[in-house]
């Protein structure tokens, strides 16, 4: 267990016992948590098919037995690369399977600050088709592209974004 | 995060308000409607309405509904909703013309029961606007100057709808209540204040912090001078409105002060912002501003006049008042509207039609989807017009306010032909050449993992 790392506990104890089915519960909260955080769950049974989902995910599992068969799972954030590794004051959203830190280095690097609108998002839509699929984009942008989420994901594409500070946003595309 | 879609309904919104500016803008030119007479006259009211209700705020809530999901990163609650919203708008908005045209001896007398009815239309469709767009401000944390500014706006606009349906009650039933008496009489000060500068300008000034900056390359944290913007404003603005409310039924000289106090609070934090606003001219990184920052320049010019005519109207209601009010709802409010269609049109077509197109082959640029050097023209005649008319209304001459109202009117007719050109792009446009140059591709690296 990381003694620097906060945890949000998820008790499925009582919905398992009613016959409910709370893989989507535990899946919102895990996307919910924010750098740093980690889930605690109680359930009834050791989840085992949670632990190979979940570390697709980018978590590790630590289990503990309880009385009258329950378990107490911590599942923690394995480290990642530091550099892109969001701090707490930093915002990030993202959208993909394929966890982040595993992404390859970006095969193209696109400075678009200081551009008018839509001219940011215009040279990332033209430039991703030059890349392979798998190839990751990073592009440094003045603000967070919400008009490209929409084509990103029409297009098949994986992203990831941090808002480091005002005016100074990355931005990891994932070619799809 | 998919919350950033094109809103629905927004430019239905903007087509339903651009109608009733150029309704409004007719009367004038008509002659039906003076502004320096009497703002309760029911012709000037039917005009009021039609600006502030009819095209400022339909103008202000079409950009909302739009904007509030970008800069907030979460999505309207309802699409449905607001078609519903600006159904009841309209509706209500129609009801109050008649109303207003019972009270004028247009209609039957009997018909001035349409003012509540249509009051509270209004007021529904209103609130359903409200909700939809306060919604995704209150979720978001932490709160920034836009939405603060916006929740503001809206907060001003709950009040100003209060305000308004008392009037409208009063001067649509046969026998007013005798405890709307005070509001009747004196209220119509802090109705106009509210919806006005609360409403619309808190709304305009809000968008602007997001828009102007984004579109010149200036920054958008306005620090200190954004946050003294805001309190200033909210401060004097709450002071007046609250203790001017107060005073209608009970009058006391403390609360006659606050009122004025208030008042000089709320010329201050107008006086800030415009310092700020010149500050963020002057600090953007882009040199070459396009017409719909230079047009923006010129609404914020006419800006600074409207506030001294508003401080001398302090003192001096009578003189001031309808030159005040004119050039702040036509050169301000609506200079800034028109100014920001010029840009919002065409770069919401631009995402509607090419952005998809990106990287599959040719498109058009956003600005080839506008001509400028067609559409500035237009923007000068029209704040022009809008100088020559206050003037005209301060120095109480009549005589050539219809002629200079026609060429207003024909300006923002030019305008509207230019939103349509650049809602509906020629088809030549979309054969452009592909304009991405190997330069644009900052640094390369393919070195293995």
């Amino acid at each position: 267990m990381n003694p620097n790392e906060a945890y949000i506990t998820l008790d499925v104890r009582e919905e398992l016992s009613h016959g409910g089915e709370p893989l989507p519960r535990i899946l919102e909260a895990i996307s919910a948590l924010i750098p740093n955080q980690g889930l605690r769950l109680f359930t009834t049974f050791e989840p085992k098919p949670l632990y190979a989902l979940l570390k697709q995910h980018g978590f590790s599992h630590e289990s503990r037995s309880l009385d009258r068969g329950e378990w107490e799972v911590l599942f923690t954030r394995q480290p990642t690369l530091k550099t892109n590794q969001p701090e707490n004051n930093q915002k990030s959203t993202q959208a993909h399977h394929v966890p982040f830190e595993t992404w390859p280095k970006p095969c193209l690097v696109l400075d678009n600050r200081n551009l008018l609108p839509p001219e940011p998002m215009v040279r990332i839509l033209e430039a991703l088709p030059a890349l392979h699929s798998g190839d990751v984009l990073e592009a440094l942008l003045d603000r967070e592209p919400v008009f490209l989420y929409p084509e990103l994901k029409t297009a098949g594409h994986e992203w990831h974004t941090q808002t480091k500070e005002p005016g100074a946003t990355l931005i990891w595309i994932r070619v799809g | 995060m998919l919350n950033a879609r094109l809103s629905r309904w927004t430019m239905t919104y903007f087509s339903c308000a651009l109608i009733n500016f150029i309704l409004a803008l007719g009367m004038m030119v008509s002659g039906h409607t003076y502004p320096a007479l009497s703002f309760s006259s029911p012709s000037n009211l039917i005009a009021v309405h039609l600006m502030t209700i009819g095209w400022l705020s339909l103008l202000m809530l079409g950009a909302l509904a739009q904007f509030v999901p970008v800069i907030t990163n979460n999505p309207l609650p309802s699409q449905p909703g607001m078609l519903a919203g600006l159904i009841l708008l309209e509706a209500g908005l129609l009801n109050m013309v008649m109303g207003f045209l019972a009270l004028n001896g247009s209609f039957p007398l009997s018909m001035k029961i349409l003012l509540p009815i249509g009051g509270t239309l209004v007021l529904t469709g209103f609130f359903l606007d409200i909700w939809n767009i306060a919604v995704p401000l209150v979720r978001t944390r932490p709160i920034q100057l836009p939405a603060k500014m916006l929740l503001t706006s809206l907060g001003f606009l709950i009040l100003t709808l209060c305000i308004g349906l008392c009037f409208a009650i009063g001067f649509g039933a046969d026998q007013s209540p005798l405890e709307l008496y005070p509001l009747l009489s004196n209220g119509l000060p802090i109705h106009i204040l509210a919806g006005l500068v609360g409403w619309l300008g808190f709304t305009a000034i809000g968008v602007g912090y997001k828009l102007l900056p984004m579109f010149m390359l200036a920054p958008e944290d306005r620090g200190h001078w954004g946050t003294g913007v805001w309190g200033t404003l909210a401060t004097g603005l709450t002071l007046f409105v609250l203790t001017g409310l107060f005073n209608l039924w009970f009058p006391n000289p403390i609360l006659h002060t606050c009122e004025k106090l208030g008042l000089i609070l709320l010329i201050s934090g107008l006086v800030i912002y415009i310092v700020d606003i010149t500050r963020l001219y002057h600090s953007r990184q882009r040199k070459t501003l396009e017409l719909n920052s230079t047009a923006a320049a010129m609404a914020l010019t006419l800006f600074a006049p409207a506030i001294l005519t508003g401080a001398a109207a302090i003192f001096d209601a009578s003189s001031f008042l309808p030159a005040t009010v004119f050039i702040f709802m036509f050169g301000y409010l609506s200079g800034l509207g028109l100014s920001q269609l010029y840009k919002i049109v065409p770069f919401l077509t631009w995402l509607d039609r090419f952005g998809i197109k990106l990287g599959q082959g040719p498109v058009p640029r956003v600005q080839d989807l506008v001509i400028e050097a067609r559409a500035k023209p237009w923007f000068i005649i029209y704040f022009a017009g809008v100088a020559i008319n206050t003037s005209l209304l301060f120095w109480k001459i009549s005589s050539m306010f219809e002629l200079v109202a026609f060429i207003q009117l024909i300006a923002v007719l030019a305008l509207i032909r230019e939103f349509w050109h650049a809602r509906h792009p020629d088809q030549d446009l979309i054969s452009k050449k592909p304009r991405l140059s190997p330069n644009t591709l900052e640094k390369i690296s393919h070195e293995p993992q």
